[in-house]
Order: structure tokens, then C-alpha cells, then sequence
């Protein structure tokens, strides 16, 4: 087991050069630089030469990948252009608004996606009950940003319960915690919509494969009620794969984030990345990569670890079993 | 016994300055669509630190809506008759945040040391005429020419020209400069917080040498990146300022009966904006006038200004902006040029015939992807004609790659602000020392000696009635050459929350006179 986690650990700074030498060549292989964004507009050719030496922008690509990959080994990510501060602060700096939005998010999707999951299980030979999935497949396929905008539409405008944006109300001086989550409910709800449909599918089609077996039969053989059965034997025996795909979306729940931060204005990483792009802010559009890289792989670690507590049967413990 | 009293006095002091703070101090929350990244707008011209950095500056001179000087830190000026000197005598008790005074010293510093250096359109500007700065005394400061400058008024507002204190400043790679996320200024508020991407928190600067401003006690700036989202917040009172509606969200915005909302020709860091389409005139196949002008008579400008401006802008009728009333040359670029069959006789003579699908010429336009609902109107006039026109909608850093460093376009759209004299953003488009890297510059590649000779000496004298002169005959010529096709002024429509006043939209230092109604 621990030879198999120290494996795992082993492959993250690998995945990491594989990943930063990726999205070096991408986002230096996109036409223009951040001299524009720097300098305004009108910028004269000597005035964006100053800048480019400046940044070392004038160096051969090759040279900039060596310095940037020698820097990056020692845990040194740069600074950004555009924000003139190390790259980590500046991502470290919009990790508590990201976290605030998709922790929650995940939490939710998961609590209701399972509860369609178990709700649309039906026993075996009943009728079918598609309704729950259905609604969450809407959910999925409509575009996030239009979502937020109906939430917001709906609640902030028409009934005006809920704020329309923001992280607080700036005209307090110290937010309470309750502004603070009144702000938070919609784009919270909007990411979760988008969500819960994994969560619920995914538990559907593996409790269909539970319904089946003879363990089932035995319990409602027993007196138990099919639902009461279905929570109590079939929910955990279905439970990997359901962990499995949401250890998997770590990275898409970043991509999510984007519309939902930028209809809701709030200062996290999902809109970080894009003015990162838009400005061709390369260390900081390499910084985020290479984070998001790192969590997305440590928490696959993590999924897999706890499915294993779960699902002895994957055998991670007999080191010989898995290349991973 | 004396014990007694004091406490009794400071009592009642205490409980007189409970009154006066419960008299709710006035919060403005503004909008802003880009984190401004730093608070220097010294060292740039990017709108996103302009449009939240000037309120903590001030520069030499401010300009009112119609973009006449008026005093700032400066509160006398004079001009020598042969426009070779300029003399500003500084307001006495003008204070930096840190309760220094702002001296001339500071005034040549800044100039010298940071904006002929950093700022990209002063540098442009005023560096190639610019002969010395003198501080002659610590309240007096004079400028010094190589040859009469005429736009200088118009180029020394918080936008163009902030001034920053030398002691804080002076020292090092001002790029690195801590102040430039800390800054220190002398404006009508002061820095408070900064927390990217979300706000700027700043203050009441209660020393302000202009007396009884600010009006505000708080002055916060949202990041709001959505125009939509902007307009709800508003709506909703949540904000109280936005600088730049959305046209699609004036509507919402007035029904909502929440807001006052305003058009300015100006907004801060350009004004008196022309959308114009470019061609590049390096193209084989743009490079017969008669070609360009079937794509001017293909045009129908009007419906510019209904479908997309929704009616907050005009057809613009000369080369150069009704902004600039004195240099435009009205009726120049009618919009009765519009004309499909005469396009189409047009293309004909030159030898344009249509193909199997009715298609006379293919050309690609390059432009911002935020100026899509242009690119679909041309299309749909120009392919009407037999142009098939194939939009590359674009983000900005590639946009400028693709048709100022390639040139590889065949049209392009460009916004180009004519600011508040045809010398700073008007001659860029057409000079001839204009071609090349430079964004936002000629992006045609328009040679014309007799153009470039006319803007020298416009640009070198402060005879207005010559400088007019010269502009007429400047139009008169690129309406004949078209190396642009002048398709609308845009303006920009301000809103604030109804029960505030004193905006003023048009500047960067827009909430210096603003408070209750």
C-alpha cells in the first residue's frame, strides 16, 4: 500500500513537466503577447521592445521553456505580468472564492444527485421512473451561463430575495456571515445543476446493477421495503463508481466555475484564467496549469484510496496488482 | 471637580460624534469590467487602471465634457505667443495623501522619469516635441518646446497626465514600485484595499485641496466583468455607477426606473470614438479605389446606428469626429453614399464579374471578437453586393498580432478614438511613420506625402484657423482615397443609481463631484 501511494506520489512531478511543457508550447504557439495588454494602447515599436526585454520576451523560445522549467523545479512559478506579484500569491489569492463555489457545489450535486439516484431506482419489473434523470440531464445541457442568468432573473430580480453578484454587500463594513452566504446560494445552485446529473446517472446505472442480485432478494425476502433495502445494501456497493467519476471532474469543476464566477463577479480562479489567457499573462496561465494539474492528480489519489477502504476488491494493496 | 467636567465634556463630544456618524456616511459602489491589475496610471494607458487609479491622481489639467482644459492641480496657465513655452503656477494647498505638498518638482519628475518613458500615448505625443521641463519655483513649472505643440491642453488631464509624488516614486524600477499597488496621490480620495479581480476599496481624501469635495465618503469599485450582469446589479441596487452600459441593457436599465442614465462622447483614456473599417491597402485586390468605393456605396450606415448603437451614436459624416466640432468637416462622407446598384457598377468596371454563386470578391476581416453584431451586419451589405465577406473574430493580443505585426488581413474594425484633438488620435491613422507594429496605428497602410505634410504643419502651429484649414483638406483627400471607411461615432451611455448627481462620465476622475441629488 504505502509502496503503491509513494508510486502515485512519484508520477505527480512527472505529470506535472508533461503538463507545463504542454501548455507552454500552447499558450506561446497563440498569436500575440502581453505587450499590448501591458503597455495600453498606442505603444509606439520602441516603447514595446523596452517591454519585451523587459520580460525577457526577446529571448528564443527554447531559452524561455529552460529558464521557465529551471525555475518552475525549484518551486519558483515567476510573476505575473499583468498583476506584478509572484504567481502563487496570485492564485493563492483567489483559491478561498473557488473553494467557497465548488466545494459547496460538490457537496450539493452529490447529496441530490444521489438522492434522484436512489429515488429513480426501481425494483425489478416495476415501471420505470425517468422523471428525476430527466430533469437532471436538462440541468446538464443547458449552458451554465444561462442558468445563472434565469436563477438570477428569477430570484434576484423578480422576487428579489437574492443578490444578483458579488461575493458581499461593500457598502457593510464588516460582512456577516449570513450576507456572505445569501450571496453564495445562486451561484452555488447554478454549479450544482450543472453537476448533479453525473452524480445521479452514474448512481442510477450502478443501483440497476445491484437490484438484481440475490442480496437484494434476500433483504426484501426478509420484510425490508425495496428503497429501504436499496439505501441500506445496494447504496454502498454502488458508491465507487459514483466517487470515481466525481474525483475524476476535479479539473471540469474548474471549467465550471468560469461562467459561474463571471455572470456572478467573483474573484476566483475560474476567471483568472481567462484574463490570464486573454492577456497572454504566460507565467500565470503556466502557474494555473500546472496547480490545477497537481490537484486534479493528487485527488484521483485520494478517490482512489478511499474506494479502496470501500472496494477491497481493487487490490491496491497487493503492490503487484495495478500499474495505476 | 475639573475631573468632572472633562468627562462630562468629552461625554458629551463623544456622544455629538455618534450623532454625526449616524448620519449614514455615503458609500458609491462602481462598476469596472477588468481587475486593473495595479494602481499606477502612470505607467500606462490601459482603461482598466484608468478607469480606477484616476480618482486617487490628479493631473496638471482637467477637461470638461466638451474637452476644454479647466484647472486641476494647476489653477492658472499661460501659452508664449509663439506657442514654444508653457507656464502652470500649481494650487498652494495641493497635498499628497501622505501631507506632503505637490511641487513642481514632483510635476518634472513625473513627466521626465515615468510618462515620456511608460505611458504610451504622452511618450507618443509629447516626446518627440518636448524640449526640457523647468520647475522655476516650487509652485511654478514651465515647458519647454522644440516646436509649437497645439493639443498640449488636451493632453495634461488625470488620464493622459496623473502626476505622482517623486518621494515615493523617485526610487528604483518604478515597474516594481510597492506604491503601484499602494499608491500614493493627491486626488479626491484615497487608497484604502485592494483584493484582485474583486474590489478596490478607497476613501474620502479630507485633506482635498478643492474645497467641499469629495461628496463621497466611500468609494468602491466592483471588478463586474458581465455588461449584463452590471446592468442587473444596478437595477437591483447593488451598484451605483456604471461608466459603460451595454446598449442591449439601456433599455432594461431605463425601464427599471432605478437609474439616470447619460450618453458622453468621452470615457476615460479616449473619446469621440469612429468604428471604421480598415482595409489593407498591401492587398492586390483592395488596392483599386473604385473597389473601395463599391464596399463605401455597399454600406448602409443608418442601420449601424439603429441595430447596433440602438440609436446612441451617429453616422459619421467626416474622417474626423463631430467631437472635434472645429476639425470636422461635415457632409465630407455622406451617408446618402449608399447606394447597392452603384457598388455593383462599381465592382463591374473593375472587373469584378459574379461567380456561379454570385460571389465578385472574397476577403477575410480580422476584429475583436466583441464587436461580433458588426461583423454580421457587414456581411450581410457587403455580400448583398457580391463581397463575401469570412469574419476572424479574434481576442485583442491576437487581433493586434494578426494585423499590426503580420499583416495578414485583408479588412479589419477598429475603434478608433479621436480624442480631443485630431494630433492625438487622428494623425496615427493616416501618417505614413505610422505603418507597422504599433497597435492602433495605420493599420491601412496609407502613404500619402501630401497628407503627411499637411499633418506636420497642422501639428506644428497653434493657429487654430490654420490647423482647420489643414484638417478640411486632409479629409477632403482620404474621403477620395478611402483607406478607411468611416461607419459610425460611437457614443457611451453612463448610468447611475436615480437620487445620486454629479458624474462626470466622460473623465477618469468621474465621482470628484458626485453625491447626493
Amino acid at each position: 500500500m504505502t509502496r503503491y501511494v509513494l508510486r502515485r506520489l512519484l508520477q505527480v512531478p512527472i505529470g506535472l513537466v508533461v503538463v507545463g511543457s504542454l501548455a507552454f508550447l500552447l499558450i506561446h504557439l497563440a498569436p500575440g503577447g502581453p505587450v499590448t495588454a501591458l503597455s495600453g494602447e498606442f505603444a509606439t515599436a520602441e516603447l514595446r521592445q523596452e517591454i519585451e526585454a523587459r520580460y525577457g520576451l526577446d529571448r528564443p523560445l527554447g531559452e524561455r521553456y529552460l529558464t521557465w522549467l529551471g525555475a518552475a523545479a525549484r518551486g519558483d512559478l515567476g510573476r505575473s505580468y499583468l498583476y506584478k506579484a509572484p504567481v502563487l500569491q496570485v492564485i493563492g489569492e483567489r483559491l478561498p472564492a473557488t473553494l467557497s463555489l465548488v466545494l459547496p457545489a460538490a457537496a450539493l450535486s452529490l447529496l441530490i444527485g444521489s438522492a434522484i439516484g436512489l429515488g429513480s431506482t426501481s425494483p425489478p419489473g416495476a415501471r420505470r421512473r425517468l422523471l428525476g434523470p430527466l430533469l437532471a440531464l436538462v440541468g446538464h445541457m443547458m449552458p451554465t451561463f444561462w442558468v445563472a442568468q434565469g436563477l438570477v432573473l428569477l430570484f434576484a430580480l423578480t422576487l428579489g430575495w437574492l443578490p444578483v453578484q458579488g461575493l458581499d454587500d461593500p457598502r457593510l463594513a464588516t460582512p456577516s456571515l449570513f450576507d456572505r452566504v445569501r450571496h453564495l446560494v445562486l451561484p452555488v445552485a447554478a454549479l450544482a445543476i450543472h453537476q448533479l446529473a453525473m452524480t445521479a446517472l452514474t448512481l442510477r446505472a450502478a443501483l440497476g446493477a445491484e437490484v438484481g442480485r440475490p442480496y437484494m432478494t434476500t433483504a426484501r425476502a426478509k420484510g425490508l421495503a425495496f428503497p429501504r433495502a436499496l439505501r441500506r445494501h445496494a447504496l454502498a456497493n454502488a458508491m465507487p463508481p459514483v466517487l470515481a467519476v466525481l474525483g475524476g471532474r476535479i479539473g471540469a469543476a474548474f471549467v465550471g466555475a468560469i461562467a459561474v464566477e463571471t455572470v456572478f463577479a467573483l474573484p476566483g480562479l475560474g476567471r483568472l484564467v481567462v484574463s490570464a489567457a486573454l492577456n497572454r499573462d504566460h507565467p500565470l496561465v503556466l502557474g494555473i496549469a500546472l496547480c490545477v494539474c497537481a490537484v486534479a492528480m493528487l485527488g484521483n489519489l485520494a478517490t482512489d484510496l478511499v474506494m479502496n477502504r470501500l472496494e477491497p476488491r481493487m487490490g491496491l494493496d497487493r503492490d503487484e496488482a495495478h500499474a495505476g | 471637580m475639573i475631573g468632572a467636567r472633562t468627562v462630562l465634556l468629552s461625554l458629551l463630544l463623544a456622544l455629538s460624534s455618534t450623532v454625526v456618524s449616524a448620519q449614514q456616511p455615503l458609500t458609491v459602489v462602481a462598476a469596472v469590467s477588468a481587475d486593473p491589475g495595479h494602481l499606477n496610471p502612470a505607467i500606462t494607458t490601459g482603461s482598466p487602471t484608468h478607469a480606477v487609479a484616476d480618482s486617487l491622481f490628479n493631473g496638471l489639467l482637467s477637461l470638461d465634457a466638451k474637452g476644454e482644459p479647466q484647472p486641476d492641480l494647476a489653477v492658472r496657465w499661460s501659452l508664449s505667443e509663439d506657442g514654444l513655452r508653457a507656464r502652470f503656477e500649481l494650487a498652494k494647498d495641493a497635498r499628497w495623501h501622505d501631507g506632503r505638498p505637490v511641487t513642481a518638482e514632483d510635476v518634472k519628475f513625473t513627466f521626465e522619469s515615468v510618462l515620456l518613458r511608460h505611458h504610451a500615448r504622452t511618450r507618443a505625443s509629447l516626446g518627440p516635441v518636448l524640449d526640457a521641463i523647468d520647475a522655476v519655483d516650487p509652485a511654478t513649472v514651465e515647458f519647454r518646446f522644440k516646436r509649437p505643440y497645439p493639443a498640449l491642453l488636451q493632453q495634461l488631464d488625470v488620464t493622459e497626465a496623473p502626476i505622482l509624488p517623486r518621494h515615493v516614486y523617485g526610487n528604483g524600477d518604478i515597474e516594481q514600485n510597492p506604491a503601484n499597488l499602494k499608491p500614493v496621490g493627491s486626488g479626491p480620495f484615497r487608497f484604502e484595499s485592494y483584493a484582485k479581480d474583486d474590489r478596490v476599496v478607497m476613501a474620502r481624501n479630507p485633506a482635498y485641496f478643492k474645497a467641499g469635495l469629495p461628496r463621497i465618503d466611500r468609494l468602491v469599485f466592483r471588478v463586474i466583468p458581465d455588461g449584463t450582469t452590471q446592468a442587473q446589479a444596478l437595477a437591483a441596487g447593488e451598484i451605483d455607477f456604471v461608466g459603460r452600459v451595454a446598449p442591449s441593457e439601456i433599455a432594461r436599465l431605463q425601464q427599471s426606473g432605478r437609474a439616470t442614465l447619460e450618453d458622453v462622447t468621452f470615457g476615460p483614456g479616449g473619446g469621440n470614438c469612429i468604428m471604421t473599417l480598415g482595409f489593407n491597402l498591401d492587398r492586390p485586390a483592395l488596392q483599386s479605389r473604385e473597389v473601395r468605393q463599391a464596399f463605401a456605396a455597399a454600406l448602409d450606415r443608418r442601420q449601424f446606428v439603429d441595430r447596433i448603437l440602438l440609436g446612441h451614436g451617429r453616422v459619421a459624416d467626416a474622417p474626423i469626429s463631430s467631437g472635434i466640432g472645429w476639425a470636422h468637416a461635415a457632409g465630407t462622407f455622406p451617408a446618402s453614399l449608399f447606394d447597392p446598384a452603384r457598388a455593383r457598377a462599381l465592382l463591374d468596371a473593375a472587373g469584378l464579374k459574379p461567380d456561379g454563386e454570385g460571389v465578385r470578391l472574397s476577403v477575410d476581416l480580422v476584429q475583436f471578437a466583441s464587436f461580433g453584431r458588426y461583423a454580421d451586419l457587414l456581411r450581410e451589405q457587403l455580400g448583398a453586393v457580391g463581397i463575401r465577406v469570412r469574419p476572424r473574430l479574434v481576442d485583442p493580443a491576437a487581433m493586434v498580432d494578426a494585423v499590426f505585426r503580420q499583416r495578414n488581413f485583408d479588412l479589419t474594425l477598429v475603434s478608433y478614438c479621436n480624442g480631443s484633438d485630431p494630433e492625438i488620435g487622428v494623425r496615427r491613422m493616416y501618417v505614413s511613420g505610422n505603418i507597422g507594429n504599433i497597435p492602433f496605428s495605420n493599420a491601412a497602410a496609407y502613404r500619402n506625402p501630401e497628407v503627411d505634410a499637411l499633418f506636420a504643419g497642422a501639428g506644428s502651429t497653434v493657429d487654430r484657423d490654420r490647423r482647420a484649414a489643414a484638417y478640411r483638406a486632409i479629409q477632403e483627400i482620404v474621403v477620395r482615397d478611402l483607406p478607411y471607411l468611416w461607419l459610425v461615432e460611437t457614443d457611451f451611455t453612463v448610468a447611475w443609481r436615480s437620487g445620486l448627481a454629479g458624474f462626470a462620465g466622460w473623465s477618469g476622475q468621474f465621482a470628484e463631484r458626485a453625491g447626493p441629488r
